[in-house]
Formats: structure tokens, C-alpha cells, sequence
């Protein structure tokens, strides 16, 4: 599903830090993987060399049937939709409503037949729990809703592998707990799912596997609990 | 169709939430545009003018007298065969006469004056192709080389002053077009920065879950066309308004044609295209250099 082969990024072109080095990993289909670590410690970095927001400086990461040191530039858009994108700060679209936000990224693969859009949006709010907000704007909604709105946008090309920067960073204990919700009922329907976090009582709860990362590199790579053996 | 209609929709949602941005660009390019438009409509009222002096072009061929009708109708045949040559028409001297007297009014000129002293002529037309001042004074060379020709005349000086008056025309028309399109992408370049800027956020956004460039591109894409036929229906209205309201004191100035104004209205959108792939192509290299992807 997705492997870090010996990646190493420095930023600057070459002068400044190296935000990750040496970096090998493996990660199989329908785990559920906190990567811990303290702000600066590359954890957003190894999820944006998952989407090549961020290219390797050396290495080779694989991920979705993507090869880094293959993947054309047409293709990026491809491998991003297979890999669903969560937020922190959610980034939904101040000025269209729920369903515009999730129905925008239909509509961006060419989807414009509204029947198709509205079937698929409302089978993804449902999943989220939004259905019934489906016409609120963001700013209506609170945190926790907001970032459900987002897990569903990320959701809505039926992806394989879900990533999530810090989803419930900006959210109090109890909306954490929703969110994290829909997320493990992803993971039990099959998805693939790596969270970045410094909450390291959220991944003890949760976590298939957690991995450390301390400058840059893998410090701890422990599997707490085996696939389907999970507890919800 | 869909897809169009989609990206119209989100260029004309950008531009309403930019409204204060946008207003400000439909002034200038309806300006810009204007100022082409005015000149088009110089253009075509001197166009409706050359046509009609044009027709009026043309050499007249005076005969020697008493040139037997034989010769008359060689030199006839031999003129009619120049392919410089559109039409001929021979007048005799007896039909000169009656001319003359209709013009000034007068009756038997020839018992006042003793005999006819005009001589037989041909009116030559030229084709489109000689029309032009050097052309005509060859041609004009070539029929007096011939025997039994006496004279050629033809409004040299005016076919001249017409000749480079056109070609003005015809170079304030190009540089002027320049100088709007010039116009045009400097305001689209502005705009539609500020558009991106405004949307900066969510295209990267929509960059990260899968969006492609084409489908980041479009909707600027629709807004620029939108600026730019928005600018070009002001510009001719206006026109329109005021050639109506000059008819009082300028009855004889032409609008433009509908087609001219049609060519006109899809050059102004073929420009807002073409305008607004650049400006948003860089604007979106600029988006994924500051915070997109950094391939080290």
C-alpha cells in the first residue's frame, strides 16, 4: 500500500534541514497507523511524500500503485484522489455548502451528471453523519462537524488510503471522539488509514501500529494489536 | 456542454465575489475596447468612402481626331485584353458633345463653336488589382505609348491622397489593435492575479485532494472570457448610443456591420482566453512554488 524506501527530504534545494533521512518504512493494506512525533519531528512531511505535495530528495516512496521516482505529472491527480486528504483546519470552501464541498471533487474528475453527484454526496454525508447539515455552510456547523464534512470530501473517491494531519488537533475531547469514530468505522470497512498526531493517549487508544519519529527518522515502530483484532 | 456551463458558472460566481475587482475591470477593458472600437468605426466610414470614390476610378483615353473606325476598333481590342483592364466604353465624340451640353445646359453647342472639338474617347475601368495610384499611372504609360491615342488622364494626385490615406488606416487599425490586446492582457494579468490570490487557499486545497491544473485553470478561464465579452458589449453599446446621437450633425456616419461587431465581440473573448491561460498558468506556477509541491 504504501513504502518509504531509504527517503530523505531536505528543503531549500538542497541547503536546509533534512526534514526526514533515511526513512524505511512499510505500511499493508487496512492498517491504522499513528505516526506520533513533536512539532518539527517531519511528521506532515512524510504525509505530503505520500501525495508528492512534497517530492524526496533521495529515496523512493510508493503509495496507491505510484512509484515517486516514476509517477508522470498527469498522474499526480490520480494518485492524490486515491489517497484522501484530512486537514487540521478542515480547508473546506467558506462559500458553498456541504454538499457543494463534497460534490466540487466529483465535479473536478469531470462527474457532472447531478443524479450521480447527488446519489454519491448523500451516500458519503450519511456516512459522516452530516446528511442532515447537507445544506449548512461551514461556518455553521462546529469543529467536529466541520471536520466530518472534510473526512467525507476526502472520502468521496472511495479512496483506499485515508490521510489525516493532526484531524483532531483543533477539536475539544468530545468532538475528537466523533471524529475519531467515523475514522475507525473507515478502518473497519477496510480503508487504510495513517493519522499524524502528537497525542500519543489517542494512538495508545486507537492505533494498529505507532510509529516514533524523532528528527526526521523512525525512533519506534511498534505494532500494538494485530489487523481486525481491533476493539471499538 | 455540462463542463462549459460549470466552468462559466464558477468564473461568473469568482467575479461576483470579487465584485468591487471585477467592476473596476469591465470599466478599463469596456475602455480599452472602446478606443478600438471608435477606431473600427474610422475605419469603416473610410472604408464607405474609398468604395465610392473607387467606383469613380478610372482613365479616360482621348483619341486623335478623325481616326478611322478601323483603327478605333483595334485599339478597342487591344485595350480590352489588358487584364489590368475591368471594362471599356468607347464615347464617341458626338455622345461627348451631348454630355457636355446636358451638364452646362446648353443646346447646339457645335453650330456656336463651328465644329465638335472633343475628341472620340475610351473610359477605362481598372481591375481591383490596379487600382492603386502606381498601377494606374502604368497602365496609364502603356495606353498613350499606343498610336492613335492622343491623351490619357486620371485623377493621379487623389488617387493618391486615397491610396495613403487607406494605408493609414490600415497601420493605426494593426497598432491599435496591439496596443488594446497589450491593454487587454495587462488588465486580465491584474485581475485575475488578484482572483487567484483571493481563491489562493482553496486552490491549494483542491490541488492536494486531486484537482488538475486544466480544472484549476477553467474557471479563470471563463472569468477572463467573461471580463473581456462583458468589457466589449459596453464598449458597443456605447458606440451605438453615440453614432445614434451624432446622426443629428453627422447623418453620413456608418455603423459597423454585424459581422464587424460580431469578429469583433469573439476577438475580444479569443483574447480574454488566450490572456487568461497565461496570467493563470503563471499565477498557478507561483501557487505550487510557495507552498505546493517542491520536487528537491
Amino acid at each position: 500500500m504504501i513504502s518509504f524506501e531509504r527517503v530523505g527530504k531536505q528543503y531549500a534545494s538542497g541547503r536546509g534541514e533534512w526534514a526526514v533521512r533515511e526513512l524505511t518504512l512499510r505500511i499493508d493494506p487496512g492498517e491504522l497507523v499513528f505516526v506520533l512525533g513533536a512539532s518539527g519531528a517531519g511528521k506532515t512531511t512524510l504525509l505530503k511524500l505520500i501525495t508528492l505535495e512534497e517530492w524526496p530528495t533521495e529515496g523512493r516512496v510508493s503509495a496507491a500503485g505510484f512509484r515517486s521516482d516514476t509517477i508522470r505529472r498527469r498522474e499526480i491527480p490520480q494518485l492524490r484522489r486515491r489517497c484522501g486528504v484530512v486537514f487540521q483546519d478542515f480547508r473546506l470552501i467558506r462559500d458553498k455548502t456541504i454538499f457543494e464541498n463534497v460534490a466540487y471533487c466529483l465535479r473536478m474528475t469531470g462527474t457532472l451528471d447531478s443524479g450521480l453527484i447527488t446519489r454519491a454526496v448523500s451516500r458519503v454525508l450519511h456516512d459522516v453523519g452530516l446528511y442532515g447539515k447537507r445544506n449548512s455552510f461551514p461556518h455553521e456547523l462546529s469543529g467536529g462537524e466541520q471536520q466530518r464534512a472534510a473526512i467525507g470530501r476526502a472520502l468521496i473517491h472511495q479512496p483506499s488510503l485515508l490521510l489525516a494531519d493532526e484531524p483532531t488537533g483543533n477539536l475539544d475531547d468530545a468532538t475528537g471522539a466523533e471524529v475519531m469514530a467515523v475514522l475507525k468505522r473507515l478502518h473497519l470497512a477496510g480503508t487504510t488509514i495513517l493519522i499524524a498526531t502528537h497525542d500519543e493517549a489517542l494512538a495508545q487508544q486507537h492505533a494498529t501500529r505507532m510509529i516514533t519519529l524523532r528528527d526526521g527518522k523512525v525512533a519506534e515502530d511498534l505494532f500494538l494489536r494485530p489487523h481486525g483484532t481491533e476493539i471499538y | 456542454m455540462k463542463a462549459l456551463l460549470f466552468f462559466l458558472q464558477e468564473g461568473w460566481d469568482s467575479l461576483r465575489r470579487n465584485l468591487a475587482a471585477s467592476l473596476a475591470a469591465v470599466t478599463a477593458m469596456g475602455a480599452v475596447l472602446f478606443v478600438l472600437l471608435l477606431l473600427l468605426l474610422m475605419s469603416r466610414n473610410v472604408l464607405v468612402l474609398a468604395e465610392r470614390l473607387a467606383e469613380r476610378k478610372g482613365l479616360t483615353a482621348f483619341l486623335a481626331m478623325d481616326l478611322s473606325p478601323e483603327r478605333v476598333a483595334e485599339l478597342h481590342h487591344h485595350f480590352a485584353s489588358f487584364p489590368e483592364v475591368k471594362s471599356l466604353h468607347f464615347i464617341a465624340r458626338g455622345e461627348a458633345l451631348r454630355e457636355v451640353e446636358a451638364d452646362l445646359g446648353a443646346e447646339h453647342l457645335e453650330e456656336t463653336l463651328g465644329e465638335n472639338p472633343l475628341p472620340d474617347a475610351f473610359l477605362i475601368q481598372p481591375s481591383a488589382r490596379a487600382s492603386d495610384a502606381a498601377s494606374l499611372e502604368k497602365l496609364a504609360r502603356e495606353i498613350q505609348a499606343y498610336e492613335g491615342v492622343e491623351d490619357v488622364i486620371y485623377g493621379a494626385r487623389w488617387v493618391k491622397v486615397l491610396d495613403q490615406s487607406l494605408g493609414l488606416v490600415r497601420r493605426a487599425n494593426a497598432v491599435t489593435a496591439g496596443l488594446t490586446i497589450l491593454a487587454i492582457l495587462l488588465v486580465l494579468a491584474n485581475t485575475l492575479r488578484l482572483l487567484v490570490l483571493m481563491r489562493d487557499d482553496q486552490l491549494a486545497v483542491l490541488k492536494i485532494i486531486g484537482a488538475t491544473d486544466a480544472f484549476l485553470r477553467a474557471p479563470f478561464v471563463a472569468a477572463g472570457a467573461l471580463l473581456c465579452l462583458t468589457g466589449g458589449l459596453i464598449a458597443v453599446v456605447l458606440l451605438y448610443v453615440g453614432v445614434t446621437a451624432s446622426h443629428a450633425f453627422l447623418p453620413g456616419l456608418h455603423f459597423l456591420p454585424t459581422t464587424w461587431v460580431l469578429i469583433f465581440l469573439a476577438g475580444a473573448v479569443i483574447v480574454g482566453v488566450i490572456g487568461s491561460l497565461l496570467t493563470v498558468e503563471l499565477s498557478i506556477l507561483n501557487l505550487e512554488r510557495r507552498g505546493g509541491a517542491n520536487r528537491a
